[in-house]
Protein backbone atom coordinates (compact mmCIF):
# COMPACT_ATOMS: atom_id res chain seq x y z
CA UNK A 1 0.00 0.00 0.00
CA UNK A 2 2.81 2.49 1.10
CA UNK A 3 5.02 1.60 -1.89
CA UNK A 4 2.00 1.85 -4.59
CA UNK A 5 0.83 5.44 -2.74
CA UNK A 6 4.74 6.45 -3.46
CA UNK A 7 5.10 4.88 -7.18
CA UNK A 8 1.42 7.21 -7.57
CA UNK A 9 3.13 10.00 -6.39
CA UNK A 10 6.14 10.08 -8.63
CA UNK A 11 4.40 9.14 -11.32
CA UNK A 12 1.71 12.03 -10.84
CA UNK A 13 4.58 14.92 -9.59
CA UNK A 14 6.69 14.53 -12.55
CA UNK A 15 4.42 15.88 -15.27
CA UNK A 16 3.22 18.07 -12.76
CA UNK A 17 6.20 19.93 -12.40
CA UNK A 18 6.93 21.50 -15.96
CA UNK A 19 3.25 20.71 -17.38
CA UNK A 20 -0.52 21.67 -16.85
CA UNK A 21 -3.11 18.62 -16.39
CA UNK A 22 -4.57 19.67 -20.19
CA UNK A 23 -0.74 18.73 -21.48
CA UNK A 24 0.40 22.87 -22.01
CA UNK A 25 3.95 23.88 -20.73
CA UNK A 26 3.84 25.83 -17.56
CA UNK A 27 7.66 26.83 -17.89
CA UNK A 28 8.56 28.75 -20.92
CA UNK A 29 11.85 30.72 -22.27
CA UNK A 30 11.14 33.86 -23.81
CA UNK A 31 13.54 35.69 -25.83
CA UNK A 32 16.32 33.14 -25.27
CA UNK A 33 19.91 34.44 -26.90
CA UNK A 34 23.50 33.55 -26.45
CA UNK A 35 26.10 36.55 -26.70
CA UNK A 36 28.03 35.92 -29.54
CA UNK A 37 31.66 35.70 -27.80
CA UNK A 38 34.87 36.93 -29.90
CA UNK A 39 36.42 34.29 -31.47
CA UNK A 40 38.96 33.59 -28.95
CA UNK A 41 37.24 33.46 -26.09
CA UNK A 42 36.60 30.23 -24.73
CA UNK A 43 32.59 31.13 -22.68
CA UNK A 44 29.86 32.40 -23.53
CA UNK A 45 26.76 33.28 -21.68
CA UNK A 46 22.38 32.56 -22.22
CA UNK A 47 20.45 34.53 -21.18
CA UNK A 48 16.53 34.54 -21.14
CA UNK A 49 13.32 35.08 -19.02
CA UNK A 50 12.08 31.99 -17.62
CA UNK A 51 7.97 32.34 -16.70
CA UNK A 52 6.49 29.79 -14.62
CA UNK A 53 2.52 30.08 -15.25
CA UNK A 54 1.60 27.32 -13.20
CA UNK A 55 0.72 26.94 -9.38
CA UNK A 56 3.69 24.97 -7.77
CA UNK A 57 7.37 26.74 -7.66
CA UNK A 58 10.34 25.76 -10.15
CA UNK A 59 14.29 25.36 -9.21
CA UNK A 60 16.66 25.33 -12.59
CA UNK A 61 19.33 23.09 -11.74
CA UNK A 62 21.55 22.32 -14.47
CA UNK A 63 21.71 23.12 -17.80
CA UNK A 64 23.48 21.27 -20.77
CA UNK A 65 24.45 21.96 -24.36
CA UNK A 66 25.94 20.11 -27.34
CA UNK A 67 27.69 23.02 -28.56
CA UNK A 68 30.12 23.12 -25.44
CA UNK A 69 31.63 21.05 -23.02
CA UNK A 70 30.03 22.16 -19.81
CA UNK A 71 27.36 24.27 -18.78
CA UNK A 72 26.71 26.11 -15.35
CA UNK A 73 24.64 28.33 -13.92
CA UNK A 74 26.17 31.34 -12.81
CA UNK A 75 25.40 34.93 -11.96
CA UNK A 76 27.32 38.10 -11.16
CA UNK A 77 27.50 40.13 -8.44
CA UNK A 78 28.96 43.74 -7.38
CA UNK A 79 30.68 43.31 -4.08
CA UNK A 80 33.92 45.29 -2.58
CA UNK A 81 34.06 47.42 -5.39
CA UNK A 82 34.63 44.40 -7.70
CA UNK A 83 32.74 42.37 -10.21
CA UNK A 84 32.24 38.65 -8.69
CA UNK A 85 31.15 35.69 -11.33
CA UNK A 86 30.04 33.08 -9.01
CA UNK A 87 28.24 29.68 -9.85
CA UNK A 88 24.97 29.05 -8.53
CA UNK A 89 23.00 25.95 -7.64
CA UNK A 90 19.89 26.29 -8.91
CA UNK A 91 17.61 29.04 -10.30
CA UNK A 92 14.44 29.44 -8.75
CA UNK A 93 10.79 30.33 -10.57
CA UNK A 94 8.35 31.27 -7.91
CA UNK A 95 5.14 30.17 -9.06
CA UNK A 96 3.41 32.58 -11.15
CA UNK A 97 6.62 33.99 -11.90
CA UNK A 98 9.77 34.70 -13.46
CA UNK A 99 13.34 34.27 -13.20
CA UNK A 100 15.08 37.15 -15.61
CA UNK A 101 18.79 36.38 -16.82
CA UNK A 102 20.23 38.84 -17.97
CA UNK A 103 23.86 40.29 -18.84
CA UNK A 104 25.61 41.53 -15.58
CA UNK A 105 23.32 38.67 -13.77
CA UNK A 106 22.16 35.51 -14.03
CA UNK A 107 23.22 33.72 -17.05
CA UNK A 108 23.45 29.77 -17.84
CA UNK A 109 27.51 30.37 -18.93
CA UNK A 110 28.55 27.83 -22.00
CA UNK A 111 32.35 27.15 -21.19
CA UNK A 112 34.77 25.50 -23.63
CA UNK A 113 33.08 26.12 -26.87
CA UNK A 114 33.61 23.32 -29.60
CA UNK A 115 33.06 26.34 -32.35
CA UNK A 116 33.60 29.69 -32.42
CA UNK A 117 29.57 31.14 -32.83
CA UNK A 118 28.31 33.01 -35.49
CA UNK A 119 25.92 35.50 -35.77
CA UNK A 120 22.24 33.46 -36.59
CA UNK A 121 23.94 30.19 -35.40
CA UNK A 122 21.46 28.01 -33.23
CA UNK A 123 22.50 27.07 -29.75
CA UNK A 124 19.91 24.18 -28.54
CA UNK A 125 20.17 24.42 -24.83
CA UNK A 126 18.17 21.72 -22.19
CA UNK A 127 17.54 23.28 -19.33
CA UNK A 128 16.92 20.82 -16.64
CA UNK A 129 14.26 21.14 -13.68
CA UNK A 130 14.18 19.92 -9.98
CA UNK A 131 11.87 16.79 -10.10
CA UNK A 132 13.63 15.83 -13.24
CA UNK A 133 11.57 18.07 -16.13
CA UNK A 134 13.47 19.50 -18.56
CA UNK A 135 12.85 22.22 -21.33
CA UNK A 136 14.68 22.47 -24.32
CA UNK A 137 15.41 25.70 -25.80
CA UNK A 138 17.05 26.87 -28.94
CA UNK A 139 18.98 30.12 -28.63
CA UNK A 140 19.70 32.43 -31.70
CA UNK A 141 23.91 33.69 -31.28
CA UNK A 142 23.02 37.88 -31.05
CA UNK A 143 25.83 39.69 -31.52
CA UNK A 144 25.18 42.58 -28.73
CA UNK A 145 25.39 46.21 -28.88
CA UNK A 146 27.00 49.46 -27.54
CA UNK A 147 25.05 50.46 -24.13
CA UNK A 148 22.24 53.00 -25.06
CA UNK A 149 22.03 56.60 -24.02
CA UNK A 150 20.70 56.73 -20.51
CA UNK A 151 20.95 53.10 -20.08
CA UNK A 152 20.55 52.23 -16.12
CA UNK A 153 23.70 51.91 -14.35
CA UNK A 154 24.84 48.52 -12.52
CA UNK B 1 76.59 85.94 19.16
CA UNK B 2 74.29 88.38 21.84
CA UNK B 3 70.87 87.49 23.20
CA UNK B 4 69.32 88.60 20.03
CA UNK B 5 70.97 86.86 17.48
CA UNK B 6 69.86 83.75 19.71
CA UNK B 7 66.57 84.83 19.84
CA UNK B 8 66.30 85.17 15.96
CA UNK B 9 67.93 81.92 15.42
CA UNK B 10 65.76 79.97 18.36
CA UNK B 11 62.60 81.98 16.27
CA UNK B 12 63.62 80.67 12.97
CA UNK B 13 63.99 77.07 14.26
CA UNK B 14 60.69 77.36 15.55
CA UNK B 15 59.64 78.90 12.16
CA UNK B 16 61.39 75.95 10.61
CA UNK B 17 60.24 73.20 13.19
CA UNK B 18 55.83 74.58 12.42
CA UNK B 19 56.37 74.69 9.05
CA UNK B 20 57.75 70.63 9.11
CA UNK B 21 54.71 69.93 11.33
CA UNK B 22 52.75 71.70 9.07
CA UNK B 23 53.60 69.78 6.52
CA UNK B 24 53.30 66.53 8.20
CA UNK B 25 49.42 66.93 8.86
CA UNK B 26 49.24 68.44 5.01
CA UNK B 27 50.53 64.64 3.91
CA UNK B 28 47.65 62.97 3.45
CA UNK B 29 46.81 59.95 5.33
CA UNK B 30 45.04 57.04 3.98
CA UNK B 31 42.51 55.36 5.52
CA UNK B 32 42.11 51.82 4.85
CA UNK B 33 38.85 51.79 3.22
CA UNK B 34 39.82 54.60 1.46
CA UNK B 35 41.28 54.78 -2.37
CA UNK B 36 44.58 55.09 -2.93
CA UNK B 37 45.60 57.82 -5.27
CA UNK B 38 46.15 56.37 -8.62
CA UNK B 39 49.01 56.21 -10.32
CA UNK B 40 48.40 55.48 -13.88
CA UNK B 41 51.72 53.97 -14.86
CA UNK B 42 52.23 50.39 -16.39
CA UNK B 43 54.74 48.58 -18.15
CA UNK B 44 53.48 45.40 -19.92
CA UNK B 45 53.60 43.60 -22.85
CA UNK B 46 51.63 44.44 -26.37
CA UNK B 47 50.38 42.31 -28.76
CA UNK B 48 54.36 41.96 -30.58
CA UNK B 49 55.83 40.66 -27.71
CA UNK B 50 57.48 44.08 -27.35
CA UNK B 51 57.29 46.27 -23.44
CA UNK B 52 54.51 48.64 -23.37
CA UNK B 53 54.27 51.31 -21.39
CA UNK B 54 52.21 54.54 -20.75
CA UNK B 55 54.88 56.40 -22.33
CA UNK B 56 54.18 55.12 -25.52
CA UNK B 57 50.92 56.87 -25.73
CA UNK B 58 52.63 60.49 -25.26
CA UNK B 59 50.15 63.11 -26.91
CA UNK B 60 47.21 60.68 -26.80
CA UNK B 61 44.39 60.39 -24.59
CA UNK B 62 44.21 56.91 -23.12
CA UNK B 63 41.15 54.86 -22.58
CA UNK B 64 42.17 51.68 -20.52
CA UNK B 65 39.98 48.81 -18.76
CA UNK B 66 41.26 45.86 -17.26
CA UNK B 67 39.26 42.25 -17.68
CA UNK B 68 40.10 39.32 -19.15
CA UNK B 69 38.66 37.34 -21.85
CA UNK B 70 36.58 34.59 -19.90
CA UNK B 71 34.37 36.95 -18.92
CA UNK B 72 31.01 36.46 -20.73
CA UNK B 73 29.47 39.93 -20.16
CA UNK B 74 30.85 42.46 -18.32
CA UNK B 75 34.26 42.45 -19.97
CA UNK B 76 32.65 41.90 -23.24
CA UNK B 77 30.08 45.25 -22.81
CA UNK B 78 33.33 47.27 -21.68
CA UNK B 79 34.99 46.82 -24.73
CA UNK B 80 31.83 47.23 -26.83
CA UNK B 81 31.06 50.39 -25.52
CA UNK B 82 35.03 51.36 -25.73
CA UNK B 83 35.15 50.20 -29.46
CA UNK B 84 31.58 52.70 -29.56
CA UNK B 85 33.38 56.08 -28.27
CA UNK B 86 36.77 55.63 -29.92
CA UNK B 87 34.33 55.00 -33.16
CA UNK B 88 32.74 58.19 -32.10
CA UNK B 89 35.81 60.10 -31.75
CA UNK B 90 37.29 59.22 -34.86
CA UNK B 91 39.24 61.44 -35.68
CA UNK B 92 40.72 62.60 -32.18
CA UNK B 93 43.62 60.94 -30.83
CA UNK B 94 42.69 58.12 -28.54
CA UNK B 95 44.19 54.69 -27.75
CA UNK B 96 42.03 52.01 -26.27
CA UNK B 97 43.41 49.30 -23.87
CA UNK B 98 42.69 46.69 -22.37
CA UNK B 99 44.69 45.11 -19.90
CA UNK B 100 44.37 41.14 -19.02
CA UNK B 101 43.92 40.35 -14.74
CA UNK B 102 44.15 36.60 -16.28
CA UNK B 103 47.69 36.84 -17.92
CA UNK B 104 47.98 32.63 -17.56
CA UNK B 105 44.88 32.14 -20.12
CA UNK B 106 44.97 35.64 -22.07
CA UNK B 107 47.98 34.82 -24.01
CA UNK B 108 49.07 37.17 -26.47
CA UNK B 109 47.55 35.64 -29.33
CA UNK B 110 43.96 34.93 -27.40
CA UNK B 111 44.42 39.23 -26.63
CA UNK B 112 44.87 40.02 -29.95
CA UNK B 113 42.21 38.24 -31.44
CA UNK B 114 39.89 39.21 -28.36
CA UNK B 115 40.61 42.82 -28.64
CA UNK B 116 40.40 43.05 -32.65
CA UNK B 117 36.67 41.70 -32.86
CA UNK B 118 35.29 44.80 -30.93
CA UNK B 119 37.82 47.12 -32.84
CA UNK B 120 41.62 46.54 -34.08
CA UNK B 121 42.31 49.94 -32.67
CA UNK B 122 42.25 48.84 -29.42
CA UNK B 123 45.95 46.36 -27.83
CA UNK B 124 45.39 44.44 -25.38
CA UNK B 125 48.37 44.28 -23.30
CA UNK B 126 48.93 41.38 -20.85
CA UNK B 127 52.34 39.95 -19.57
CA UNK B 128 53.73 38.14 -16.68
CA UNK B 129 51.49 37.91 -13.54
CA UNK B 130 53.98 40.36 -11.78
CA UNK B 131 53.59 42.69 -14.64
CA UNK B 132 49.90 42.37 -14.55
CA UNK B 133 49.63 43.20 -10.49
CA UNK B 134 52.07 46.25 -10.49
CA UNK B 135 49.71 47.77 -13.05
CA UNK B 136 46.48 46.99 -11.47
CA UNK B 137 47.84 48.13 -8.35
CA UNK B 138 49.01 51.49 -9.49
CA UNK B 139 45.81 52.44 -11.11
CA UNK B 140 44.17 50.88 -7.63
CA UNK B 141 42.63 48.45 -9.22
CA UNK B 142 41.67 44.83 -7.25
CA UNK B 143 41.37 41.72 -8.54
CA UNK B 144 41.04 37.92 -7.09
CA UNK B 145 41.15 34.53 -9.03
CA UNK B 146 38.25 32.33 -7.77
CA UNK B 147 37.61 28.69 -8.57
CA UNK B 148 33.83 28.93 -9.35
CA UNK B 149 32.95 24.95 -10.82
CA UNK B 150 34.20 21.56 -10.32
CA UNK B 151 37.33 22.29 -13.03
CA UNK B 152 39.74 24.26 -11.92
CA UNK B 153 40.70 25.26 -15.00
CA UNK B 154 37.42 27.52 -14.96
CA UNK B 155 38.38 29.72 -12.82
CA UNK B 156 36.44 33.55 -12.56
CA UNK B 157 38.65 36.26 -11.59
CA UNK B 158 36.70 39.21 -9.54
CA UNK B 159 37.53 42.51 -10.76
CA UNK B 160 37.42 46.04 -10.94
CA UNK B 161 35.22 47.40 -14.12
CA UNK B 162 34.96 50.81 -15.49
CA UNK B 163 37.29 52.61 -17.38
CA UNK B 164 40.41 54.96 -16.86
CA UNK B 165 41.12 58.15 -18.51
CA UNK B 166 44.45 59.36 -19.26
CA UNK B 167 45.30 62.28 -20.75
CA UNK B 168 47.68 62.93 -23.35
CA UNK B 169 50.61 63.68 -20.97
CA UNK B 170 49.38 60.22 -19.25
CA UNK B 171 47.95 61.83 -16.54
CA UNK B 172 44.45 60.06 -15.13
CA UNK B 173 41.58 62.62 -15.42
CA UNK B 174 39.00 60.63 -14.83
CA UNK B 175 37.33 56.90 -14.30
CA UNK B 176 34.16 56.34 -15.98
CA UNK B 177 31.74 53.66 -13.97
CA UNK B 178 30.84 50.13 -15.73
CA UNK B 179 27.52 51.43 -18.13
CA UNK B 180 28.54 54.89 -18.68
CA UNK B 181 26.77 55.45 -21.60
CA UNK B 182 29.44 55.32 -24.65
CA UNK B 183 28.22 58.69 -26.03
CA UNK B 184 28.58 60.23 -22.41
CA UNK B 185 32.57 58.82 -22.77
CA UNK B 186 33.21 60.19 -26.19
CA UNK B 187 31.72 63.75 -25.04
CA UNK B 188 33.59 64.31 -22.04
CA UNK B 189 36.81 63.33 -24.55
CA UNK B 190 35.93 65.87 -26.80
CA UNK B 191 35.47 68.28 -23.65
CA UNK B 192 38.77 67.51 -22.16
CA UNK B 193 40.30 67.93 -26.05
CA UNK B 194 38.47 71.37 -26.87
CA UNK B 195 39.49 72.70 -22.99
CA UNK B 196 43.03 71.73 -23.29
CU1 LIG C 1 29.55 33.06 -15.94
Amino acid sequence: MRLRHLILSLLLALPLLAWAADGTATITADAPYVRQPPPSARAAGAFMTLRNTGQTALRLVAASTPAAGTAELHTHHEEDGMMKMRRVEAIDIPAGGEAVLRPGGLHVMLIDLHAPLAEGDSVPLTLHFDGGASLRVDAPVRRQIPTADHAPRH
Amino acid sequence: MNRREWGRRLLGAALLAYTALAQATETPVWALDEPMPLRARYLLVGPDGGAVSDEDFRGRFQLITFGYTFCPDICPTTLLDMAEALRQLDGLPVQGLFVTVDPQRDTREVLKTYTAYFDPRILGLGGSPELVARAAANFRVRYARVETGPDPENYAVDHAAGLYLLDKDGLFLRKFAYGTPPAQIAAEIRAYASGE
